[in-house]
């Protein structure tokens, strides 16, 4: 039964990894927006920054990788893939054949946790070029990434099985939900700045704890003890969202067996 | 094979099946002809277990409908479903992949399927990149691909060109002869009449006519339609009904329903004094079966204008 649940998901990943493939441009656009924004955040901090370029990069890059790459990829990415197996029709097939829904999830973890890895190994790739560097332990980082990586793909399956039927819907729920989680959690500027009644708010944002983490551990060295109340908080909040997102899907499936 | 008994299905307080009873065998191909509204949908729902029925059992080979069985079901809906970013043997792949097929059987399958629709020259095409009419081919390899013992075709000729329907037809008669049941949903009566060994006519959830062509034909004890145009339809009208002539009013005239072949001169005879624009003669087809059918199964009153038994002349 395990096997064939990891047989199923692997062929769902394979699919989406041909069918990114063969629409090359969405993968380019993917790596091609957080470089961009790596390469603008990181010099425009660089300017008014003392302590050179590479610490620039450095402290910027964790926030762009959490609220710039792995947002439109692992958030969005699960929307647009939901509602395209609806306007296809290929999600009536599915109903038809013997994927269960928790395959189907991991298959669409999968590709993303695959999109996300290049996304990291090409926006630190950067950071690099510019003089930044690594200076936590890297378990600790990708430990850190894997959680925001599960985190959005269950919040995506559940924003795509409750509120978007249709590709016009994808930015709706995406703009509405995601765009002030990102705010609040600290992406464009420092945690440090929000007054304490948003920074007490802040704590039940995914992102709050993805970027402080991140950046904790990538940029000031941070190891287990300074960041492993975000990582039990992200660890939490991972369970609710696969939860979640699981429990969205198969919802989904029900009505459109309804609506059959 | 596939047998349901007695199922009932009701949805917002009404009955969308009503006591369906069907059985279909190995090799066997049963069209599902109806209205729209008849139940058909609900009916292959309950098939393909995305239903289960308030009362009554369906089984394939012996099963109850469920997890188990949906291996053994072949689904190929009416709208075409297809990753059209994905090449038509990358569809293939996914879906036997899914079904448990791995390695050389999943690759010699895909062969086979690509073969078998004449698709083996556009194994790396996107789908995107294909015709209609290719589409809806692949898009019946893909409930082919993993052999299933009960395929269900919906529709599945609507949209495709001349020639890939003749393909379709061919290869439908092709499979009956494997040990695969198919079950065919269709508005289309002679496409029911070409491919079926059996068709069953649903009418609000419950099967009122069930049987081989020579079967449906005894429905109706007539074997000749004479197809009567005129301007005068109400006098004609009075004279079949004086002569107890089984008539029907359609699209193209008043159909004269016969029970023995008249030549012309006897038709002829039998409206003489009439105004007659033309008249057209052809046997009994299924099509005049599927219509008396409903039309009997409906209401008492006949609003094609069906009178009289069949009167032999």
């Amino acid at each position: 039964m395990l096997s064939k649940t990891i047989w199923d998901a692997l062929a769902v990943t394979e699919r989406l990894l041909r069918e990114a493939l063969h629409g090359g441009r969405v993968l380019l656009f993917w790596l091609l927006f957080p470089a961009l924004m790596l390469i603008l955040f990181g010099s425009i901090y660089a300017g008014g920054s003392t302590t050179g370029t590479g610490r620039s990069f450095e402290t910027t890059v964790p926030g762009i990788l959490i609220g710039a790459a792995l947002f439109f990829s692992c958030l969005s990415g699960p929307v647009v893939v939901l509602v395209g197996e609806r306007e296809r029709g290929t999600l009536r097939r599915l109903l038809f054949m013997p994927l269960s829904s928790t395959s189907y999830f991991l298959g669409v973890l999968l590709h993303f946790a695959l999109v996300a890895t290049l996304q990291t190994v090409v926006v630190y790739g950067l950071s690099h070029l510019f003089g930044g560097r690594f200076h936590g332990a890297l378990w600790l980082g990708l430990l850190l990434i894997a959680l925001s990586v599960v985190i959005y793909c269950g919040l995506g399956f559940v924003l795509g099985s409750l509120f978007a039927s249709r590709t016009e819907d994808v930015n709706g729920p995406v703009s509405a939900i995601g765009v002030p989680l990102l705010v609040l959690g600290g992406t464009f500027f420092s945690p440090s700045l929000l007054p304490p009644s948003l920074f007490s708010l802040a704590q039940f944002d995914p992102i709050f704890h993805m970027i402080s983490a991140l950046r904790r551990v990538s940029a000031q060295g941070a190891g287990w003890p300074e960041v492993s109340h975000h990582v039990m908080a992200l660890l939490a909040m991972a369970m609710l969202s696969l939860l979640g997102g699981i429990t969205a899907y198969r919802r989904m499936l029900v009505r459109e067996r309804r609506g059959g | 094979m596939l047998e349901l008994q007695d199922v009932y299905v009701s949805h917002a307080h009404r009955l969308v099946l009503s006591g369906l009873s069907l059985h279909i065998a190995a090799g066997e191909v049963y069209g599902l002809l109806g209205p729209n509204g008849a139940g058909k949908t609900t009916a292959m729902r309950v098939i393909t277990s995305q239903l289960t029925p308030q009362s009554g059992s369906c089984t394939l080979l012996g099963s109850p409908m469920g997890d188990r069985t949906k291996p053994l079901i072949g689904v190929v809906p009416q709208e075409i479903c297809l990753y059209d970013r994905l090449t038509c043997e990358e569809n293939l792949r996914f879906v036997a992949s899914l079904y448990g097929l791995r390695g050389r059987e999943r690759e010699r399958r895909i062969d086979h399927c690509l073969a078998l629709f004449e698709l083996s020259d556009r194994r790396h095409s996107l789908v995107r990149t294909l015709s209609g009419g290719m589409q809806r081919r692949l898009h019946v390899a893909v409930g082919l691909v993993h052999e299933p013992k009960l395929l269900i075709l919906d529709e599945p000729t609507v949209g495709m060109d001349l020639e890939s329907r003749r393909l379709l037809w061919q290869l439908v008669r092709q499979l009956r002869t494997q040990e695969l049941a198919i079950l065919l949903t269709t508005h289309l009566v002679d496409e029911a009449e070409t491919l079926c060994d059996r068709i069953g006519i649903l009418r609000s959830g419950r099967l009122v006519a069930e049987g081989t062509l020579a079967e449906l034909h005894q429905q109706i004890p007539a074997v000749q339609v004479v197809t009567v145009r005129t301007h005068q339809e109400s006098s004609l009208l009075d004279r079949l009904g004086r002569l107890g002539i089984v008539h029907r009013v359609s699209p193209s005239g008043v159909d004269l329903w016969f029970a023995q072949s008249l030549d012309l001169q006897q038709v002829v005879r039998l409206l003489d004094g009439l105004s007659i624009d033309g008249v057209s003669q052809r046997p009994v087809s299924v099509e005049d079966v599927y219509f008396e059918v409903l039309q009997s199964s409906h209401a008492p009153h006949s609003p094609t204008g069906r009178t009289g038994s069949p009167t032999l002349l």
